[in-house]
């Protein structure tokens, strides 16, 4: 929870090449012209006073110039910045001192001489690792961050891997922020930025070494400099193709291949069984792929059912695994998913397949969002019907949509009495946060509470009244006395 | 005194370490350029992940290493508490030492919660004039991306056969213990490339005997002759029930191992009996439904016996 403190060490330290490297200038920045354009034209409106937008998220992959951008930004404007990450606790209380020494609202930076604003000097509020503020550990985060965009005079930058995560936990900070997207960099570029490294280390170097590192790192351009370091510190002699190998690789699709060939293709079971030996993935893991590729090279309905049934074994020793911590139980998950998958052939399987990456985690993080909308509407409905949230989730929501669409006195109560949010009510009307009949609702709701109120001030406002004049009697008999 | 064999034959210096070689030269690298990136080394147990990483510091500070180096096993200590409190607070101060930085291990990194390994993730670049991470793991699927990101990532791999039978012998030396060819033999096929139970194996064999025979190295290890568990499915698969029971029998009373040692064992050598692949298969699956059943506390002498006709009757 403290200020940027880049660059100013003066110890002997051989500097961290990812920081040594780090751009300094949006324009340094490899990659992502588009999004430092639009982070810049956002920030320039702030010369001038305030934008529509006050914060940004800046979203994307590791590696590929968030956090870099955000702190170069800052030192281009000539503002000061304040960052807070996950290292640092989250909760309402922090995050409200750490925003007060930034002087977000008007009073504090008029008076205070931390930020002359009226001059035009701002303070840049780095939110790293927005995705990353937590439920339990984090008590009061989100809530408090999304008051603070709503009354900063400051520019807010958050930063995301995963902008959905952080934005289903709150529609107004959705609402609230601009979103500027940051692609993987192209492998060109993160060979040409190696290069640039390698001739101001004056490390000699073959091209194909550069590019295989720019090749595994997949657009992460922090990796492929990490690799590049990890390589060419105290190496003699040139940099080549074969010194890569020493590498091992992040990414596992690269060493999950040939595994998936051994067990679908080849047809010796024991060496599919050897094959996992030296593999970096738990069983847990690996039967997603192997579930995703079966079909792919079984065909025969035979070879199918004992394919699958090898699979279903594998599945019921992972579930023994997790349910009485009985750890042995893995090494029979992985003979089923491997030399029992591969000993249902009844054929032998020649020529290339195509191998994919499972569906079902795909499938599984994107429909995440509305999961979890489904199941939040279940917890919030649950005790209202006399029920646990997932019996309402599994049984009790269809009938719950329906009357929801169909009954506008239902509706109302529901959303009253359990408290759903704008984006829970669009869930069950199958339409947007920002539709007709959701804002309805809530604007009706909120004409209603405020009418209430009118009400009860006349009547504390009479009674006040009463309560004076009787008083006003009282004192006025007493003195009669 | 007696020390613990794993310790006191736990390798001081990197050229020391067993079977890793293209690792070790990186490291040595390092050394030599007192200089390092953050790194995660992958892979099984037993392989040389913490030794490296010892030996690393050792070499990279000399006598006051230990001062600028700090452990912290993630299994014992996992949550985000740890990363925001105790580590941030040692990232922050600054080394004393000539190399200008200290370095952190966290070994079993991948047992640190995904939250921890968020607060992880700002801490290992703001404060990399301080101190650079080596994190050990024995699964890197389970370190996040943007942890793997600032990492250079090593990959150890299990020891080859002649790397694991050089480090039995270098024990035998100094311990002057004699090893004979099927001892090795078995502690290999035992431990399949992991150092850190050979060499516990060793310890408590050599506390009976210098003279180390498979005899010797079996009873330590609690397992069967190979032969006998062989003899014991063969005489059940050509349906011999009665003599396979005999077999079964012996193990228990003469040997003295419980059901759950023999059908471990059963599992093990199982691959290498000849038998149709079939058969096989469906005996691998019926052998370990038996040894879940002894988990959940069923009796041992009928479940195995109930195996053993299983095998008969096929």
């Amino acid at each position: 929870m403290e200020s940027q403190t880049r660059g100013g060490d003066i110890t002997a330290t051989k500097e961290d090449w990812t920081e040594k490297y780090r751009p300094n200038t949006l324009s340094q920045v490899v990659g992502n012209k588009k999004a430092t354009d639009e982070l810049k034209s956002w920030a320039s409106k702030w010369v001038a006073g305030k934008p529509s937008k006050k914060a940004v998220i800046l979203a994307g992959k590791p590696g590929i110039g968030k956090t870099t951008s955000a702190i170069a930004l800052a030192d281009e404007m000539g503002w000061e910045k304040l960052e807070m990450n996950a290292s640092d606790q989250r909760n309402r209380k922090s995050i409200k001192n750490f925003v007060g020494r930034s002087a977000v609202d008007d009073t504090f930076s008029e008076s205070g001489d931390f930020t002359p604003y009226k001059e035009g000097k701002r303070t840049l509020l780095i939110l790293d690792e927005a995705d990353n503020i937590f439920g339990k550990e984090d008590k009061g985060g989100i809530n408090e961050i999304v008051m603070t965009i709503q009354k900063t005079v400051q520019p807010i930058v958050l930063i995301a891997n995963d902008y959905y995560g952080l934005t289903r936990r709150s529609d107004v900070l959705k609402k609230l922020c601009k979103k500027i997207d940051f692609e993987p960099v192209k492998k060109e570029k993160v060979t040409a930025l190696l290069k640039g490294i390698c001739e101001n280390e004056g490390i000699e170097f073959k091209i194909s070494a550069l590019r295989a590192i720019a090749e595994r790192c997949e657009g992460d351009v922090r990796s492929a400099v990490r690799d590049l370091e990890s390589l060419c510190l105290g190496k003699d002699g040139r940099l080549t193709h074969k010194d890569v190998d020493a590498l091992g690789y992040r990414n596992r699709k690269a060493e999950i291949f040939p595994t998936l060939k051994d067990i679908l293709k080849n047809s010796d079971p024991i060496e599919a069984k050897e094959s996992v030996r030296d593999l970096d993935e738990n069983p847990s893991e690996l039967i997603v792929w192997v579930d995703e590729n079966l079909p792919r090279e079984y065909d025969d309905a035979r070879e199918l059912l004992d394919g699958y049934r090898w699979l279903a074994k594998a599945d019921i020793y992972l579930g023994r695994v997790t349910k009485r911590q009985w750890y042995r139980s893995w090494t029979y998950a992985r003979d089923a998913m491997t030399a029992g998958v591969c000993s249902a052939k009844r054929r032998s399987h020649t020529g290339w397949t195509r191998y994919a990456f499972p569906t079902w985690i795909r499938k599984m993080s994107s429909s995440k969002r509305t999961r979890n909308i489904k199941s939040n509407i279940s917890r919030k409905v649950a005790p209202h019907v006399h029920s646990t949230s997932s019996k309402v989730n599994s049984a009790f929501f269809p009938y719950l949509k329906y009357l929801f669409k169909n009954d506008s006195d239902i509706r109302k109560k529901l959303t009253e009495d359990c408290g759903l949010n704008a984006g829970e009510v669009a869930y069950l009307l199958d339409t947007t946060s920002d539709s007709e009949e959701v804002r309805a609702l809530f604007f009706e709701k909120k004409k209603e509470t405020v009418e209430e109120k009118k009400r009860e001030k006349k009547k504390e406002k009479k009674e006040k009244k009463k309560d004076e004049k009787e008083e006003e009697g009282k004192q006025r008999s007493l003195l009669e006395v | 005194m007696q020390e613990i064999w794993t310790e006191k034959y736990r390798p001081e210096r990197l050229d020391e370490v067993y079977g890793q070689h293209r690792i070790i030269e990186r490291l040595e690298a390092y050394v030599e350029e007192k200089s390092m990136p953050h790194l995660l080394f992958a892979g099984p147990a037993g392989i040389g992940k913490t030794t490296s990483a010892i030996a690393l510091s050792k070499e990279m500070y000399g006598e006051g290493w230990n001062a600028n180096f700090f452990e912290l096993n993630a299994s014992d200590e996992r949550g985000i508490d740890v990363i925001r409190n105790k580590i941030k607070e040692y990232a922050r101060t600054s080394s004393s030492s000539e190399i200008g930085f200290k370095i952190i291990f966290l070994d079993e990194a991948d047992a640190l919660t995904p939250e921890a390994q968020a607060a992880l993730r700002r801490i290992m670049e703001k404060y990399s004039h301080n101190c650079r991470f080596v994190l050990s793991c024995n699964y890197s699927s389970k370190i996040i991306d943007p942890i793997q990101s600032r990492c250079a990532v090593f990959r150890f791999r299990t020891l080859l056969e002649d790397d694991v039978k050089k480090w039995i012998e270098l024990i035998a030396e100094k311990e002057q213990l004699d090893i004979s060819e099927d001892a090795k033999k078995m502690l290999i096929r035992v431990c399949k490339g992991d150092l850190r139970r050979i060499t516990n194996l060793l310890q408590i064999s050599a506390s009976t005997t210098s003279d180390i025979t498979e005899d010797v190295v079996r009873q330590s290890a609690n397992i069967a002759r190979p032969e006998d568990i062989r003899t014991l499915v063969e005489k059940a698969v050509e349906g011999n029930f009665r003599e396979a029971k005999e077999k079964l029998d012996d193990l228990v009373v003469e040997d003295g191992l419980s059901g759950e040692d023999i059908i471990k064992q059963i599992h093990n050598e199982v691959y290498d009996i000849p038998m149709d692949i079939q058969k096989k298969m469906k005996l691998i699956d019926r052998i370990g439904e038996t040894e879940f059943r002894l988990v959940e506390g069923a009796n041992e002498q009928i479940q195995l016996e109930a195996l053993l006709a299983d095998l008969a009757s096929r």
